[in-house]
């Protein structure tokens, strides 16, 4: 079975290179991006299987992204988890009606970013 | 028939006695008796009560007539008629003194008799009649209220009654007699002073006739007491005085309306801004004046104010001005209890707004400034965590005991300080009143167990027995589901902090109109002197001054005010070293009350953001009869289903075109569907889908042909403004379009 591809979309360098590392090290293949723009070309030309997706982004947010994928036909497929700070007070229904098939507070533990992947990936998107 | 004349015959000769009384008796008198002594006359004067005395002057004895004559007339008030034989000037002097009634010179004519007794009988009658008149006049004058004096016309006292002495403050013999010392013109009224014995001085109304006294012209002055009339009037006009200068020294505008809007009254300050007289304005209508309209204002308070007679509030923004205006109505009664007029009173509340305005920008910068630094201190906290847990799990090569050891400690504290970080932000939000509260029907028993299994796991790790014990009959609840998961998960992270082993009950149940959940462990209890200081703000209570790692002191404060913010209360109980048991309480509301509260935050809601809120109802036909048709059960089972199938229908099927929160509301025999951030047509597509939806369930259950179900939309603000409205508007209601597709 082909590797999976995993995007991640997070403006601060250092949480994007750890986050890479992790995910690497787990075997899958990591494609980074770091504002809105760059995500959405990249869900756009690379069609990742999961994309790890920061709320707060600079030129785009996350939301819109999130949306923006979510109303595409052809990228919709494409499971989305959200990275969400305390403040935001994300629940569930409101990841849910951003589009996003789960969402992450941060900061996080490792473990849980990891397991939420997996399933997601190994049981794909129930809808 | 009359009676006779009863008459006493005196005369001390018996002969001529005797012929006097045959001639009384031939005359028609009836003689009650005869004496020859004037002592005797006396005696039978007193006996016998005669009308008249025949009396003749000269008697026998000491007494002579005149004297018995005096006495008689003096203690009985009877009439005496002298018999004389002669006419001795002496005598006749001195019988003149006692006032007699008549003579009559013996010997005399039988005729002559008769018309000296009745002429003696009439005088006698006129003379009582006179008596007593003058006895009540008497009377009248000294009772009189008013004061009388009499004046002649040299201006000396004449007459003064009682109630004039007590004005003057002095006897009337002081007074009559001496000049009266004060004009008296006829027909003239003048206010005098007075001095009111054994009351303060006061003031006097006199009014001067003219008169006679003593057939000599007079006057007449009559004083009237007005000291009190005169205070209640200056009283009345000190505080008609006090008002006008209050009413027209207040600086907003205030003025009385009639029922046709018109102005009754006005202050200054009104009549300034319009730069007139408030003269100027009394009726002309406010709607002219104040809005420049030819009718009243749709949302006019003072017509609100006539309908429902309670006092009513517009907030307006005046374009013309750039002002904005605060207006109540306070309704006006009237003597029989009407409203046919109200104050209306306009504040100038453009520095209020404003200052709200700038509050509100003030706030916003706060919590914007607040969510930068929450994740501004986040990020790099995600970075060292992650970085740590990359080298503890081994993912950058492997490590050494003692090198794991110090990292998990550095890790174990960057968590306390990600929650130090959560606790302070929710804290300072609460404090501030910027939490948001999501009020929904929500079933606490779903949370608790919600709760239970995520936490069941960590517990057993602990060595603790996490329980649940729920009352299966709970009704919903409206609150904030992730506010109370919030705070039933920091009670049982709570509890099991101090539960080394043992149990950690979650027990839910209904106490009258509340729901009552509670968290009980059989730890190590809290001492007695601690226990106030429980709900306070960083207070860490440990075990003998040991301080447990990984709270922030504030986990309790946040919980009580959330719960506080819910409308519940929450409380502790304790027993050292025994466990310690937390309780709250979260008020049940009605749905209709629930539903209400939505709709009411709704329209506000979107009024604020501009936007809009639609409702759905879905009303079961016929609802009576049905519920002769199928079982109760059935038909609540059906509702029951019915809502579920709009909740699912509602949150699976929209994805991004749903900001704000959508609420399905069952009631008795309808659903309501509130739509949040949702016009017409989206509306009407979100309609088209649920109803498929119902009626693929109904015609799965084979209902179809049984319940027939009606819809009705209302959006606001395009239908109505008010959420009264808005409902009244749903309820206009139609088949289903399936329904109608399928006929």
């Amino acid at each position: 079975m082909d590797k999976k591809t995993i995007l991640i979309v997070e403006d601060e360098p250092d949480i994007l290179r750890l986050t890479s590392i992790r995910l690497k090290k787990l075997g899958y293949d990591v494609i980074m991006a770091i504002d809105g723009k760059e995500a959405l070309d990249a869900i756009r030309s690379k069609r990742p299987d999961l994309v790890l997706l920061d709320l707060i982004l600079p030129v785009m947010n996350g939301a819109d992204v999130c949306k923006k994928t979510k109303n595409d036909e052809k990228l919709k497929h494409i499971p989305i988890i959200l990275f969400t700070a305390h403040s935001d007070s994300m629940t569930a229904e409101k990841a849910r009606k951003l589009g996003a098939d789960d969402y992450i507070v941060k900061p996080f533990e490792s473990d849980e970013l990891t397991e939420k992947a997996e399933r997601i990936l190994t049981q794909g998107v129930v809808s | 028939m009359a009676q006779k004349t009863r008459v006493l015959v005196v005369e001390d000769e018996a002969i001529v006695a005797t012929d006097i009384r045959k001639i009384l008796d031939n005359l028609g008198y009836e003689v009650v008796g005869t004496a020859s002594s004037g002592k005797t006359a006396i005696q039978k004067a007193k006996e016998n009560k005669p009308d008249l005395v025949l009396m003749d002057i000269v008697l026998k004895g000491k007494m002579d007539g005149i004297e018995a004559a005096e006495q008689i007339r003096q203690r009985f008030n009877i009439p005496v008629v002298y018999l004389t034989a002669y006419a001795d000037n002496q005598i006749l002097k001195r019988a003149k003194v006692t006032e007699p009634f008549g003579y009559i010179v013996k010997p005399f004519e039988d005729r002559e008799l008769k018309s000296v007794i009745e002429m003696a009988l009439y005088k006698a009658r006129i003379e009582n009649e006179l008596k007593a008149s003058r006895a009540s006049f008497h009377n009248i004058v000294e009772k009189s209220a008013d004061g009388i004096v009499i004046v002649d016309e040299d201006g000396i006292v004449q007459f003064v009654n009682h109630t004039a002495e007590i004005l003057f403050g002095r006897k009337a013999e002081e007074f009559v007699g001496e000049q009266f010392g004060l004009p008296v013109v006829a027909g003239d009224v003048i206010e005098l002073d007075i001095i009111r014995q054994g009351r303060e001085p006061g003031i006097a109304e006199m009014r001067v006739v003219q008169t006679e006294w003593n057939d000599q012209k007079a006057y007449l002055a009559l004083l009237r007491d007005i000291t009190e009339r005169r205070r209640a009037e200056e009283k009345i006009k000190q505080a008609a005085h006090e008002w006008s200068v209050t009413f027209d020294s207040i600086t907003d505008m205030v003025s009385v309306h009639d029922e046709n809007f018109k102005f009754v009254k006005v202050n200054k300050a009104l009549a300034e801004t319009f730069g007139t007289e408030p003269e100027k304005l009394i009726g002309k209508t406010c709607y002219e004046v104040f809005h420049n309209a030819k009718q009243p204002c749709p949302d006019c308070p003072h017509a609100q104010t006539l309908k429902t007679e309670k006092p009513a509030k517009l907030e307006l923004l005046e374009s013309r001005l750039g002002v904005y205006f605060g207006i109540s109505t306070w309704p006006m009664f009237d003597e029989h209890d009407r409203v046919k007029s109200s104050v209306h009173i306009v504040k100038n509340i453009t520095e209020q707004k404003e200052a709200e305005e700038r509050l509100k920008e003030t706030m916003k910068m706060k919590s914007d400034f607040t969510s930068m630094v929450s994740h501004e201190l986040r990020t790099p906290l995600t970075a060292i965590k992650e970085g740590i847990a990359l080298v503890v799990d081994g993912l950058a090569g492997e490590i050494n005991e003692e090198q794991k050891e110090l990292l998990d400690i550095s890790k174990r504290n960057v968590d306390r300080l990600a929650r130090l970080i959560n606790d302070v932000l929710d804290f300072q939000k609460l404090g501030a009143g910027r939490m948001k509260f999501d009020i929904q029907p929500n079933d606490i028993n779903k949370i608790a167990r919600d709760i239970y299994e995520m936490m069941v796991p960590t517990m057993a790790d602990i060595g603790v027995d996490l329980l649940l014990e729920l009352d299966g009959g709970l009704p919903k609840a409206g609150f904030d589901k992730d506010k109370i998961i919030q705070v039933l998960t920091n009670l049982v992270t709570n509890a099991a902090k101090f539960t080394e082993k043992g149990r950690i009950t979650i027990k839910t149940a209904q106490k009258d109109n509340n729901i009552e959940v509670s968290v009980s462990d059989t730890g190590m209890g809290i001492r007695k002197k601690d226990m106030p200081r429980v709900f306070g703000e960083f207070e860490q209570l440990g075990h003998g001054g040991e301080r447990k790692t990984g709270g922030t002191g504030l986990g309790l404060t946040i919980s009580k005010e959330l719960i506080e913010k819910h409308n519940g209360t929450i409380w502790v109980e304790s027993e050292y070293e025994k466990g310690t048991k937390f309780t709250f309480t979260l008020p049940i509301h009605s749905r209709e009350e629930l539903f209400n509260n939505y709709i009411n935050n709704g329209i506000e809601e979107a009024s604020k953001n501009n936007t809009k809120m639609s409702l759905i109802l879905i009303s079961i036909a016929d609802f009576d009869k049905l519920k002769h048709q199928l079982p109760d059960e059935k038909i609540h089972s059906t509702l029951d289903e019915m809502e579920t199938i709009l909740e699912n229908g509602l949150r699976r099927g929209q994805s991004s075109s749903h900001q704000a929160s959508d609420a399905v509301f069952k009631l008795s025999s309808e659903v309501f569907v509130v739509l949040a951030n949702c016009g017409k047509e989206n509306t009407q597509r979100v309609s088209e889908r649920l109803e498929q939806k119902l009626d693929d369930y109904l015609a799965g259950e084979n209902l179809a042909d049984k319940i027939k179900l009606l819809l009705g939309y209302a959006t606001y603000p395009d239908d109505a403004i008010t959420s009264d409205k808005l409902i009244k508007k749903a309820k206009e209601l139609r088949p289903m379009v399936t329904a109608e597709l399928s006929m």
